[in-house]
């Protein structure tokens, strides 16, 4: 079905991708953002003329969003888009009917930002495209940095590969995974207005973390996933609903486990669950979430991309027209998707770039929007020995982000916080 | 970079308080510029404002005029029209103006919404009284041969296009065909509605068949 290649223009939507158009509103829709702060400002100019040279590389952010009969799906664009100025709020919602494109390229100041449906790509995909974004830009402005040690090379021309829905490529028959259901712990705090989202990022040393996790027998994300657990569970103290588990949803980068090169949405998750009651210190939570963590295997993975690619191949779901099927994604990911996790952190990871890239930019940072239920939510990215750990929620208090950030403190890490919050 | 005491964390430089604890740093020198988030705007949707005022002051006109005439004649006689144009209004400018919908869509729904009309004419109203037999077959004959015409002339072929209105409105002629057959009315006009649909959506199929079977896959793949 992927017909972009072939002269033609539309492209049915990955598997994973599938959810977020139907699960869209008036007011919200999936969107997130990977930013790259330069040591000196952007040029817009120049930054427009890499866009438009990086845009041809990537066919499947070319596009926009129509609706078939049954389901969603993209259509080509072939337009330049324009990079904007940022002038408001992070993440803010896309429009789906305007028959645009669903990402936006944004500058301010030394900032250069990449802000993206997630229907579109997931956030290997994105830093990928960012990455392109920013050689093509230094190249532009005389930089010689090397394109062919990038992951994608935006020089080269655009393969198949890059747009395949790897999901259906892995799917067996060596059965499905089983899906739990339960219903998880919500914060809960006074909601902004306006689509206001207040953005929390604590920069510090890779080295320094990465010495303290180890000292405690974890992975920066096991210890990170720790913390927070701990910053929630203090705070559940609190609140009223102490039955509930405190879930915490960590994305897995399937590419990792699967020969894949596809730039569209390839990742899964899992869901770290702390169900028992708010006495456990640190070392213990660690032990759980490596106990929880450690089933995640190829096999594992497999049952999953298996159990969603059933679903979505399943004749009732298919032949169940787009206006009823959004009906019921949207109810559905509102209980059983949100509903069933507290939180989402993801770690993007040490961000590979070509040598010389660490002349001109300073530091990565990665934000999820504002969920429909759940209030916060964690980014980590890291480049060279910065790494940013970025909370963004939509309430006013503070009070799970001042934990983490004293838990982080207690182990004697520097923290420099970043904030949009004036 | 200012520095909160009380969180042990150092801060960028435009903000005032803690955004952790709320503690005023403002007083506290900074060292260097570190500016990373604009001030905030709220972008004010004008277009939305405006399709919204024109939605309330119809439903606020229609329920004044309600008022009205139940206040002179104590009962709503007339008022039944000025509920249907608003309908109308709403379903036929609001909706495609607010989720804007393509020219394609808005041509095929309001074709079906002027059929719905007249068929709300013909039961409820002493108006026409021939609407079922012959203004519905030839507004579908109307709209089957607008669709071709567009498709062929325009080579309009975009999202939900006029493949997909003609198909509608084929369908829509061989409904309105089979009633007049057991109803026992006058048959010519729906007939030649039908058979004007069909040999449209066939000459359609066969000068356009690769386009045609592209967009009926890309509108109904499942």
């Amino acid at each position: 079905m992927e017909n972009i290649k072939d002269g033609e223009n539309w492209l049915k939507i990955d598997n994973a991708g599938l959810i977020y158009p139907s699960a869209s509103s008036e007011k919200w829709n999936n969107v997130f953002r990977v930013s790259a702060y330069l040591k000196e400002d952007v040029d817009p100019k120049v930054l427009q003329q890499a866009l438009n040279i990086v845009i041809l590389r990537f066919p499947n952010l070319d596009v926009a969003i129509r609706r078939g009969f049954f389901w969603y799906y993209f259509q080509s664009l072939n337009e330049y888009p324009k990079v904007q100025e940022e002038k408001t709020y992070p993440c803010r919602r896309m429009e789906l009917n305007s028959k645009k494109h669903l990402f936006r390229v944004l500058y301010y100041k030394n900032k250069i930002s990449f802000e993206t449906f997630h229907s579109l790509t997931d956030g290997n995909g994105a830093i990928n495209f960012l990455n392109c974004l920013i050689c093509c830009y230094l190249n532009l402005l005389g930089a010689e940095i090397n394109e062919k040690e990038l992951e994608i090379d935006y020089k080269d021309k655009p393969s198949m590969e890059d747009i395949e829905d790897s999901f259906k490529r892995f799917q067996d028959d060596s059965g499905n995974g089983k899906r739990l259901s339960r219903k998880a712990y919500q914060i809960y705090g006074t909601p902004e207005q306006n689509g206001k989202l207040n953005v929390i990022s604590a920069v510090l040393s890779v080295n320094n973390l990465h010495r303290v996790a180890k000292q405690n027998n974890a992975t920066i994300t096991q210890f990170l996933v720790a913390l927070y657990a701990k910053a929630i569970l203090n705070y559940k103290e609190f609140t009223l609903q102490k039955k509930r588990p405190v879930v915490i949803s960590v994305p897995i980068n399937l590419r990792k486990f699967f020969d894949s090169k596809t730039q569209r949405n390839f990742s899964s998750w899992i869901d770290i669950v702390f169900s028992e009651k708010n006495k456990y210190e640190v070392p213990d939570l660690i032990e759980i979430t490596k106990q929880q963590m450690s089933v995640v295997s190829k096999e594992y993975l497999q049952k999953n991309i298996n159990t969603n690619v059933s679903t979505e191949k399943n004749i009732f779901v298919r032949i169940m027209p787009l206006f009823i099927k959004k009906l019921a994604l949207q109810l559905s990911y509102k209980f059983f998707g949100e509903g069933s996790y507290t939180t989402v952190l993801t770690n993007l990871g040490n961000v590979k770039t070509p040598a010389g890239f660490e002349k001109y930019v300073d530091r990565y940072e990665c934000l999820l929007c504002k969920s429909i239920i759940n209030a916060i939510n964690i980014g980590v990215v890291s480049f060279q020995d910065k790494i940013s750990i970025t909370f963004t929620g939509a309430i006013k208090e503070h009070f799970i982000e001042r934990e983490f950030c004293k838990l982080l403190k207690s182990y004697g890490i520097d923290i420099q916080i970043y904030t949009n919050i004036k | 970079m200012r520095h909160c005491d009380k969180c042990d964390v150092d801060i960028m430089d435009d903000v005032n308080n803690c955004p952790l604890c709320g503690r005023d740093i403002s007083t506290k020198d900074s060292v260097e510029s570190f500016l990373c988030y604009p001030d905030n705007k709220i972008w004010q949707s004008k277009r939305n404002t405006l399709i919204n005022f024109a939605f309330w002051a119809s439903i606020i006109g229609m329920l004044i005029s309600i008022f009205v005439e139940w206040l002179i004649f104590k009962q709503i006689r007339y008022n039944w029209y000025v509920i249907t144009g608003v309908a109308m209004f709403v379903l036929t400018v609001i909706l495609p103006l607010k989720f804007k919908w393509s020219f394609s869509f808005v041509c095929t729904f309001i074709g079906l919404c002027i059929c719905g009309y007249i068929l709300f004419l013909e039961l409820f109203t002493n108006s026409f009284g021939w609407g079922l037999y012959i203004t519905i077959p030839f507004f579908i004959m109307f709209m089957a041969l607008y669709s071709t015409f567009i498709t062929v002339l325009r080579n309009y072929y975009k999202g939900f296009d006029f493949v997909v209105c003609l198909l509608i409105f084929s369908i829509l002629s061989i409904a309105v065909f089979m009633y007049n057959i057991l109803s026992g009315g006058l048959m010519w006009p729906s007939l030649v509605a039908f058979l004007t649909s069909i040999t449209c959506f066939i000459f359609i199929l066969i000068f356009r068949f690769k386009s045609v079977k592209k967009q009926l896959e890309k509108n109904f793949f499942i």
